[in-house]
This record gives structure tokens, C-alpha cells and sequence, in this order.
């Protein structure tokens, strides 16, 4: 069963002092459901997902502060995911050079240790899938927006 | 129902390309009769015409209006056949594209296959529906369908009593079919006609389209 996690509001309140009360929500539902379009629709009272998931872009885009902020509090920095890549990248495995019935470990010469090519593409893919949804959830952002923006210039003109 | 139809028309010809019979992409300017039916939509709509009129490219195009700019939208077209059907859903494809292409954006579909569409900005969707299917429509709730070639279904009284219990108030109804003898779609017609079903008769004879001499060129050869 998933987890939910309680975020306080004192955790919120110290991430940045500027933040409006609807930020605040937005963020605390945010954390919580790990879901931007349903924190949106909860905080801003919409049913509409489409305008939901545009509203969660643009606070998400104008929020990145405050939400490094609190991943940082939480022990997700930077660094530290990049050394956690950085290690999976190195994973190894022990194979046994010979057969025979022995337990694999260090002191062992019967055993090899070898590349885990499996371990280490799991973890460049997550490194990639990681940097690659970096780089389309910008545009994913610019290109909700702006699709929101024609789409409602068309509304307005043509009154369909 | 409110239809506005200057809007739809000022749409269709400034937002959407259609490919003509040269195979050209072209801007969707409205024919004669084309102009004449969306001039007189009333969202109950049995047209009885001649071929090659454009009323399908029309009434997708009225469809897909609705599709790009109204939220949560059903809407549904249904052909007398399953591949007649998908050339209509891919002529529905084809009008989002030009949207696109002219408004140089993509409208983000959550799911795009042979057979739905869905605009995840609006939560609009739009589907095909087979006329061999009995149940068809039972179930939905549709607020605009397109029952394409009508007097060709096997079981057209089945698919109209199922899909019209899932219309909308509002939705809109097209019907539309070139004549095939005496059949369901006469019968409908002709009640239409007296005022027994609600829907309003549009008739349109090849003359709309081809002059006499085209005519009588086609009934020679």
C-alpha cells in the first residue's frame, strides 16, 4: 500500500517566507500526493485537469526554490543523487571463476568479480530518464502554456 | 440549442486545411452547399444529399471545432462500414494537424490510436463506433455525433435508438446518407419531414454541385 506522508505546515512555512497562502497549499498537497495536476485541482478549484496540469507547470516552473529547498531537507540533494548514480554506475558483481560448492566473497580467489552490466544500465537509465525528463518537462511546460494560451485566444474569437 | 453559426464558419475556413480533389492542401472554404446546410444547422440534422457534396468533411470539421475548443466534449462518428470509419477518423486528424500546422503548436492528445482521440488540455474526446455493433452508443453520453452513409447500416434502427437516448440536450445530431432505396432512412426522412422525430430535413440534389451538362455527361458515360 503507498505511504502517505504528512507534510507540516511549519515545514512549508520555513521553505520561503514569500510564498502566498495558495503556494503554500499548492506545495503541501504537492509533497503529499506527488502530484502537481491533483494538488492543482484540489487547491485551486478546478475540475478541469487540462487547466489543473497548466496551473501545476507554472507553479512548478516558478516554485523550484522552495521545492530543492525541502528535497535538500530530506536528504535528496544534488550531490548526493549524483554520487548514489555515480556508484550505481560502478556496480560489480561475483561470479564464480570455477565451479565449485564454496560461498562467493572477498577472500575467495575461486571468485571473480565482474562489470553487473544489468545493475549499471539500470542505473544509466535512470540517470538518463532522470536528465532527459529535466530537459522535456521544460518544454512540456512552455508547450502546455503556450497551447492554453492559443487555444483561449481562439475561444475568445471565434465563441464556438 | 445555441449554434453559432458565423463562428463555426469563420473557424473552419481560417483554422483548418482540407485536401481538395486535386489532392492540394487547401484552406477549408465552404462550398454552396456546404455554406447553405451550416447556415441552417439546428443540432437535430437529417440530410438527405447527392455524393461528393463535402457534407462529411463538413460536419468533421464542425466536430473538431468543438473537439480543439469546448471542453469535455464526446463525440463520436459512425460509418456504414469499419474502414469507411477510420477514413473519417483520419480526416479528423488530418484538420488538427492543419491546426497545428497554422498555429504553429501541438495539441497534446493523451491518447491518439486508429479509433480515439483524446485533447488532455480540454478532456475532449473523440471516437468511432462501428453500425455493426447493436449496442452501440448504450451507456455514453455524446454531446456530438456523426452518423455518416445512415441508409447503408444494417441495423440503423438499433444504433439510432441507442445513440440518441446518449445525446446531450445540446449535443449535435447529424444525419446524413445518400439515398438507398426504400429502407429505414426513407422512413425516417419522410417522419422528419412531418415534423415526428425532432430532427430537421436538409435536402440537397446534385445540382448544388454539378451543372446539368456534368449531368447529363455522367448519365452518357
Amino acid at each position: 500500500m503507498k505511504k502517505i506522508i504528512k507534510v507540516k505546515e511549519k515545514e512549508i512555512n520555513s521553505l520561503d517566507k514569500d510564498l502566498t497562502f495558495k503556494q503554500k497549499a499548492f506545495l503541501k498537497r504537492y509533497f503529499e500526493t506527488g502530484n502537481g495536476t491533483k494538488a492543482a485541482m484540489e487547491v485551486y478549484e478546478t475540475d478541469n485537469p487540462g487547466s489543473a496540469s497548466v496551473i501545476a507547470s507554472e507553479n512548478l516552473a516558478k516554485l523550484k526554490s522552495p521545492i530543492k529547498t525541502y528535497m535538500e531537507t530530506k536528504g535528496f540533494s544534488l550531490q548526493i543523487m549524483l554520487g548514489v548514480l555515480a556508484d550505481g554506475l560502478k556496480a560489480n558483481r561475483v561470479i564464480s571463476a570455477v565451479n565449485t560448492d564454496k560461498q562467493a566473497n572477498g577472500s575467495s580467489s575461486d571468485f571473480i568479480e565482474v562489470p553487473d552490466h544489468a545493475v549499471r544500465h539500470k542505473y544509466l537509465e535512470t540517470a538518463s530518464k532522470w536528465l532527459e525528463v529535466q530537459g522535456t518537462e521544460g518544454t512540456g511546460q512552455q508547450n502546455a502554456i503556450q497551447i492554453n494560451n492559443i487555444v483561449n485566444t481562439k475561444k475568445q474569437e471565434y465563441d464556438i | 440549442m445555441t449554434f453559432n453559426h458565423t463562428a463555426y464558419k469563420a473557424f473552419i475556413e481560417k483554422e483548418l486545411m482540407i485536401i481538395d480533389k486535386k489532392t492540394d492542401v487547401v484552406p477549408f472554404v465552404l462550398k454552396t452547399a456546404q455554406s447553405d446546410f451550416l447556415s441552417n444547422i439546428t443540432g437535430r440534422d437529417c440530410i438527405l444529399k447527392a455524393r461528393q457534396l463535402g457534407f462529411s468533411s463538413l460536419i468533421l470539421a464542425i466536430l473538431t471545432s468543438r473537439f480543439l475548443l469546448k471542453d469535455n466534449q464526446r463525440l463520436v462518428v459512425v460509418s456504414h462500414e469499419a474502414d469507411a470509419t477510420q477514413r473519417l477518423m483520419d480526416r479528423v486528424k488530418f484538420y488538427i494537424k492543419s491546426f497545428e500546422d497554422k498555429n504553429k503548436t501541438k495539441i497534446a492528445l493523451k491518447y491518439n490510436s486508429r479509433s480515439e482521440i483524446v485533447n488532455q488540455l480540454n478532456n475532449s474526446t473523440f471516437y468511432i463506433g462501428t453500425a455493426e455493433s447493436k449496442s452501440f452508443g448504450r451507456g455514453d453520453t455524446i454531446t456530438g455525433l456523426h452518423l455518416s452513409e445512415f441508409a447503408f447500416y444494417s441495423n440503423p434502427e438499433a444504433i439510432l435508438s441507442g445513440v440518441l437516448q446518449a445525446l446531450t440536450p445540446d449535443g449535435l445530431c447529424f444525419i446524413e446518407s445518400t439515398a438507398n432505396g426504400f429502407n429505414f432512412f426513407k422512413d425516417f426522412y419522410d417522419r422528419s419531414v412531418a415534423n415526428e422525430t425532432g430532427f430537421k430535413t436538409h435536402f440537397y440534389s446534385p445540382s448544388w454541385e454539378y451543372d446539368t451538362d456534368f449531368y447529363y455527361r455522367s448519365r452518357k458515360n
